[in-house]
């Protein structure tokens, strides 16, 4: 792990087609995107543009209809334990504590580490998380923030190649959605692991992510403009908020979305997002 | 706090009630026994028991009582093979019905299984499932009966202790009970989320994994609902089968006593046979309940 | 006009609201943020009537308030239509109860025109079930409106709403309240949104028991605009404020306990290329470096 992987992720032209009752549907077409070891992505656009479509690609829950994808110099093929999901809504096992679901993932991928080590393991994620007291806690028994914590203690602790998130936080209200933003970001300031996230919110993708990716609206969907976020890292949410470009990089957003997201971007090069702060 | 003592005591006192007017019911329907004393044509007085009623063979609930007395309160009581304390009887049923019950369950579950993972088995037998689940157990013990017909397992003094018919009365349970055990299993299996399947398929979990710790549990509600309904129908089947066979239990008591004309013997076994179905149904629930709060 | 001095509510003995002070001026539209399940709820309740204070008053006018009435209309954030009746069903049904003396045709045009006004005359024949979230959040502030309250009492109106969806209706109604002026209480989770409607933000902190903050005045020209507001140097100083203050109070509540953890130095292994006799033999597992463990300290 000395030198970064430049080309982590490489997307080469993904298309996803449907079969649907009227005929094939190309949803995506020419989906480009290369990323660099340790980044932190993230997807945005319009509901229904297929985001998710792309994410599930990625993780091999859904199959590539053309297109070539490479992980870490290897062409991937179905899912694993190698790219770690988190969905809007957690996925538990509702039979079991949150101990025991983030356990059932490290039993399975540090199968050579004593038992206590893998204990440890999962007390620590847990831990880190804020989830010290809920560890034997059944998933409905906790509120739907402290169940996606647990969501990322389990992505988390498996310590994927890449992580994918699909809003995460879509369905937590806006002041819990901060909080576990601040959750995510301590966890990923640990183990800088390469993600990739979908998200529909402007202040989330910023705060959050290195290169906010648009899409263009679907069908047919592809990358539109990609945005440099220029902020420092670790981030602090107050600083940011008061800092200038913030709210260029938002208008920016809010604007694509608004008023360019239907066009095509030109052949060729996925443009860059044509501001002076993006070299800042 | 008032409001819930009020409400405890309603639950007890309006079934009683209930099963009062039914009492009332039966008496009104039952034949009475009128004695009379009457002086005959040789000057001899002589009683005599005329029944009178809408039904006449039917007796009083009293009657009932006094006649059955022996069997329910010395219900342990061993006087003959055919005649003993009525929850020996039963608990030579239940014995018999347990083990028909369990090869169902052991069949049925992983039947279910096969039939809700895969479409092609689905779709190779259900009509085969179709065509044998309304079968009666009455039709099922005469094949049993000739399948096992060799069947005989005897102890040290050569007496029989698992002959043909009891070999053909479990599997005439289990292949009636099984059926409510495969179907509701193999629902459970398909209506697992998604979302479950792709943590497993994401984690790479084994085959035998996949199965215990996500397939099992997720199944576990639908699979005690089966679990439930199969019961009800093991226990419904005992009866014709022990009537059949004329093994000792509950049914046979039952046949035997009809051939006897002794009615209100017959109304005791109707009366246990509902309170043991009703018993085993409650117990069913709680353990159900129990799984799926989990 | 809405006066609550001092109030506290417990529900089963934990104390869920302690010491709310809040006054209402009539014609104001105040906006109350605070997480989910810290109270904003039993406080519009409170308000509305539907829950009574343990200790403390709440005053309308000067008089108590005690049980609902049609002064003081509740928007919920699940619409609470009735499922068999028509759009305009549903809203001639509350002002039937409550203009009584009206004539029919009074009573038609009156509800024509809040149909009108929260622009679903095309659809005021459809059930609810034929429209959107959007759509059905409008009949129900278009059937509180039309009974004419003195207070608009909002319980989180557009949480469950896609934040599109959220966007226009938090315009429209804005505008709405532009023209008729009535004293909205607006209970929201979401800083943004009360930022961008109210006249008044008030932060719910969530210590526990769960008390208001310091009010925040927002001194922006109306109509506001989105976007616009976007460059306004007050507008991002107040949103800063305002999160940062929920945040920090959020924070401040869990306790800092310091825990040392272990976090075992083992990388984990390809899944992919293990068989079954894989995982029999026990190998020791990979690990970083020469260091078996990391001490790391956690505040929970
Ligand atoms: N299994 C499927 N069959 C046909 N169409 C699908 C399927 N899954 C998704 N789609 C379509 O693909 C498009 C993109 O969906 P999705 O990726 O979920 O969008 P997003 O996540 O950006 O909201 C939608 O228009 C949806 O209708
Ligand atoms: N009727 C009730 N009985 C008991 N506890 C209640 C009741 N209503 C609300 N609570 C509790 O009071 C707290 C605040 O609830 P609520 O006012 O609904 O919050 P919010 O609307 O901010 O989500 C919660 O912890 C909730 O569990
Ligand atoms: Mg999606
Ligand atoms: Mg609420």
């Amino acid at each position: 792990m000395s030198l970064p992987n430049p080309k982590m992720l490489e997307l080469d032209r993904l298309w996803k087609i449907y079969d649907t009752p009227k005929g094939p549907a190309t949803i995506v077409k020419d989906f480009n995107l290369r990323m660099k070891e340790g980044e932190f992505a993230t997807l945005i656009g319009h509901s229904g543009c297929g985001k998710s479509t792309v994410l599930m690609m990625v993780a091999g829950l859904s199959d590539i209809t053309r297109g070539n994808m490479i992980l870490a110099g290897r062409e991937a093929v179905g899912p694993g334990p190698d790219r770690g999901i988190v969905f809007q809504s957690p996925c538990l096992l509702p039979w079991m504590t949150a101990f025991e679901n983030v356990m059932l993932g490290v039993e399975q991928v540090y199968y050579t580490a004593s038992k206590d080590e893998r204990r440890q393991m999962v007390e620590y994620y847990l831990s880190v998380v804020g989830l010290a007291d809920a560890m034997q806690k059944y998933p409905s028994e906790l509120s739907q923030g402290m169940r996606q914590r647990v969501g990322i203690a389990r992505a988390f602790a498996l310590q994927p190649k890449m992580l994918l998130l699909d809003e995460p936080f879509g369905m937590l209200d806006s002041l819990t959605r901060y909080e576990l933003q601040d959750v995510l970001l301590n966890l990923w300031r640990k183990n800088r692991i390469t993600t990739l996230m979908v998200t529909h919110d402007v202040d989330e993708a910023i705060y959050l992510s290195d290169r906010v990716v648009m899409m263009t609206d679907g069908p047919e969907a592809e990358v539109g403009e990609i945005l440099h976020i220029p902020f420092e890292r670790p981030r602090v949410r107050k600083e940011i908020m008061e800092d200038p470009r913030y709210y260029e990089l938002r208008e920016h957003l809010i604007t694509y979305l608004n008023e360019r997201s239907h066009l095509r971007p030109s052949r060729g090069e996925t443009p860059n997002a044509p501001l002076s702060l993006a070299a800042a | 706090m008032k409001f819930l003592q009020r409400f405890k005591l309603d639950s007890v006192l309006l079934p009683l009630a209930a099963i009062l007017v039914c009492c009332l019911i039966w008496q009104m329907i039952a034949g009475k026994s009128v004695v009379s004393t009457k002086v005959d044509d040789w000057g001899d007085k002589v009683t005599v028991t005329k029944r009178l009623g809408i039904s006449k063979d039917l007796p009083t609930p009293v009657e009932t009582w006094n006649a059955s007395k022996l069997y329910v309160l010395e219900p342990f009581a061993k006087r003959g093979e055919l005649d003993q304390g009525i929850l020996r009887f039963s608990w030579l049923s239940l014995k018999l019905v347990a083990q028909g019950y369990f090869l169902a369950l052991v069949i049925g579950t992983p039947i279910g299984f096969f039939l809700g993972l895969s479409k092609r088995f689905t779709t190779a037998f259900d009509p085969v499932i179709q065509i044998l689940r309304p079968v009666s157990p009455l039709a099922w013990l005469p094949l049993g009966m000739i399948l096992f017909s060799g069947v005989q397992v005897m102890d040290a003094n050569g007496r029989t202790t698992f002959g043909a018919s009891d070999a053909a009365a479990l599997f005439t349970i289990a292949i009636c009970a099984m059926w409510p055990t495969v179907m509701n299993t193999a629902v459970g299996v398909r209506a697992v989320p998604q979302d479950y399947l792709n943590v497993a398929k994401v984690l790479k979990l084994s085959k035998s994994k996949t199965l215990w710790k996500v397939l099992v549990p997720a199944t576990l509600p639908y699979m005690f609902t089966g679990f439930r309904l199969s019961l009800g129908i093991a226990w419904l089947v005992i009866v014709a089968v022990e009537m059949l066979t004329g093994r000792p239990g509950v049914g046979g008591f039952l046949w035997q006593q009809y051939n006897a004309n002794s009615f209100a013997h017959i109304i005791l076994c109707i009366l246990a046979i509902g309170v043991i179905g009703y018993v085993l149904d409650r117990l069913m629930s709680v353990i159900e309940g129990r799984f799926k709060s989990v | 006009m809405i006066e609550i001095k001092n109030a506290s509510k417990s529900y089963d003995g934990t104390q869920v609201l302690r010491d709310i002070d809040l006054s209402v001026k009539e014609g104001e539209f105040v906006a109350i943020v605070g997480y989910s399940g810290s109270g904003k709820s039993t406080l519009i309740n409170l308000i509305s009537g539907l829950v009574r204070p343990d200790s403390g008053t709440v005053t309308m006018n000067g008089e108590p308030i005690v049980e609902p009435g049609p002064e003081r209309g509740l928007v919920f954030q699940n619409y609470s239509l009735l499922p068999w009746l028509t759009v305009r069903e549903n809203i001639d049904l509350a002002v039937d109860e409550v203009f009584r003396s009206w004539t029919k045709e009074e009573r038609e045009a009156h509800v024509t025109r809040h149909i009108e006004m929260v622009k679903l005359g095309p659809a005021a024949h459809k059930l609810p079930k034929e429209l959107s979230g959007g759509m059905r959040q409008r009949v129900s502030v278009a059937r509180t409106l039309a009974m004419n309250p003195k207070v608009l009492l909002m319980d989180e109106p557009l949480s469950a709403l896609d934040a599109l969806t959220r966007a226009t209706l938090q315009d429209e109604i804005a505008d709405i309240w532009l023209q008729n002026k009535t004293t909205v209480i607006w209970i929201t989770n979401d800083p943004d949104e009360a930022i961008l409607v109210a006249d008044r933000v008030i932060p719910l902190l969530p210590t526990a028991p769960a008390t208001l903050g310091k009010s925040i005045a927002v001194e922006l020209e109306r109509p506001r605009d989105r976007r616009a507001v976007n460059h306004d140097e007050r507008f991002k100083a107040l949103r800063a404020e305002l999160i940062t203050t929920l945040l920090d109070s959020k924070a401040s509540r869990t306790s800092k306990v310091s825990m040392k953890l272990t976090l075992p130095d083992i990388l984990p292994e390809n899944v992919e290329d293990v068989n079954a006799f894989g995982r029999w033999s026990r190998r020791a597992p990979k690990r970083r470096n020469e260091n078996k463990k990391e001490e790391v300290e956690v505040s929970v």
